[in-house]
């Protein structure tokens, strides 16, 4: 089991290996924490995350588990399950946001921001790298992100917090528990 | 089931002026597996009063004054204010500081007993409740389990320990003020 004599300091040598490393780590569950904001409105809400190469869960509850809602779907199929209404369908989950929240999600990009490392399809304008070689600070997709509270886990070196925003909008996702896919190692 | 027993709810309900209770409570998905998992301390005051103060590592504040409702999130740094909303299809911890003819409207209610163990069931009369189902168990005069069915097939369990019947409480305990530098959201 893990040892626990304190770990030095994680430590990425090489940036490129990195990130492309992690371009192929799409298994997980985490748990944690959204807060988001708009210049009306904004709330919290408890996140579990499932996911599987391109298939995904999303699980957002608030406190004693109200208002729950489910996301789900894969690249090409979304749903919108909402606790007292009716299931919301949607070729592409960012449509889907915009039902749930009033705006639109840059959700294919969280899909690898989660993991700490820029989408490689969007064009990147900026970022900036920690001592220890994790990413930072990163502007891509007009989205203005702050990454912070790396955590071993596993083989990986992964974000605690990501804040971002953009105008108006803005989100805190904390992540409490990273659970790894065993299957894929 | 059990006959109806609205009454009877009523009474050991009315019988909690307030309420003080440690709480576990595990949410499960639809498919059994676990997606939720805390536990924290509790306090109650009827009417409308609440203090859910859930523990690390989901850490999170509940307080009403029963016309404000403050949600504070020290990891998101976040507090959410917003008019509290009596609304028992919607927050069922209303139960315990509700008033209770609105009980009767918003639940119908079944009574199960066995011994000192009494197993009440609400079923939601309104169309639009989030919940399908919530279920109250009491050991005598103490309400021990609640559990709540939402219609995505999750479910809340709530246990309860440590319970303490009508212990004494102040007004500051069901106020919150934001601490520095904390993003506030909603009305002031």
């Amino acid at each position: 089991c893990a040892s626990h004599t304190p770990r030095p300091e994680p430590v990425i040598s090489d940036w490129q290996q990195h990130q492309s490393a992690l371009q192929n780590f799409n298994s997980w569950q985490l748990e944690g924490k959204l807060g988001y904001r708009d210049s009306r409105d904004g709330g919290s809400a408890w996140l579990n995350w499932q996911q599987s190469s391109d298939a995904f869960k999303l699980l957002l509850s608030g406190p004693f588990g109200t208002g729950a809602t489910q996301i789900l779907g894969n690249s090409h199929h979304a749903e919108l399950r909402r606790s007292g209404k009716e299931t919301l369908y949607s070729p592409s989950p960012a449509a889907l946001t915009e039902q749930l929240f009033g705006w639109q999600w840059p959700v294919d990009e969280l899909h690898f921001w989660i993991r700490g490392i820029p989408a490689p399809n969007t064009t990147q304008d900026v970022s900036s790298h920690n001592l220890d070689g994790t990413l930072s600070t990163l502007t891509q997709a007009n989205w203005q992100l702050q990454f912070s509270g790396y955590q071993q886990v596993g083989p990986w070196i992964l974000p605690g917090r990501i804040r971002g925003n953009s105008g108006e909008y803005s989100f805190t996702l904390v992540i409490k528990q990273w659970h790894l896919d065993m299957e894929n190692h | 089931g059990g006959q109806p027993a609205d009454g009877e709810l009523r009474i050991r309900m009315s019988d909690l002026e307030s309420l003080s209770a440690d709480f576990e409570q595990t949410v499960y998905a639809a498919e059994g597996d676990i997606v939720q998992q805390a536990s924290g301390h509790m306090l109650a005051a009827r009417p409308g009063r609440v203090r859910w103060n859930t523990d690390a590592p989901f850490e999170q504040l509940i307080v009403t004054n029963g016309k404000t409702l403050w949600l504070y999130d020290p990891d998101l740094e976040q507090v959410t204010i917003k008019p509290f909303d009596a609304d028992l299809g919607k927050t069922p911890a209303v139960l315990f500081i509700g008033d209770l003819e609105a009980l009767e409207d918003s639940y119908s209610v079944s009574l199960e007993e066995e011994g000192t163990s009494a197993l009440f069931t609400l079923l939601p009369n309104k169309a639009d409740s989030l919940y399908e189902k919530v279920t109250l168990r009491f050991e005598g005069l103490s309400p021990v389990t609640m559990a709540l069915w939402d219609t995505l097939g999750q479910k809340t369990d709530i246990h309860f320990d440590n319970l303490q019947r009508n212990p004494p409480w102040t007004v500051d305990q069901f106020m919150f003020i934001p601490p520095e530098g904390v993003d506030i959201i909603g009305d002031e």
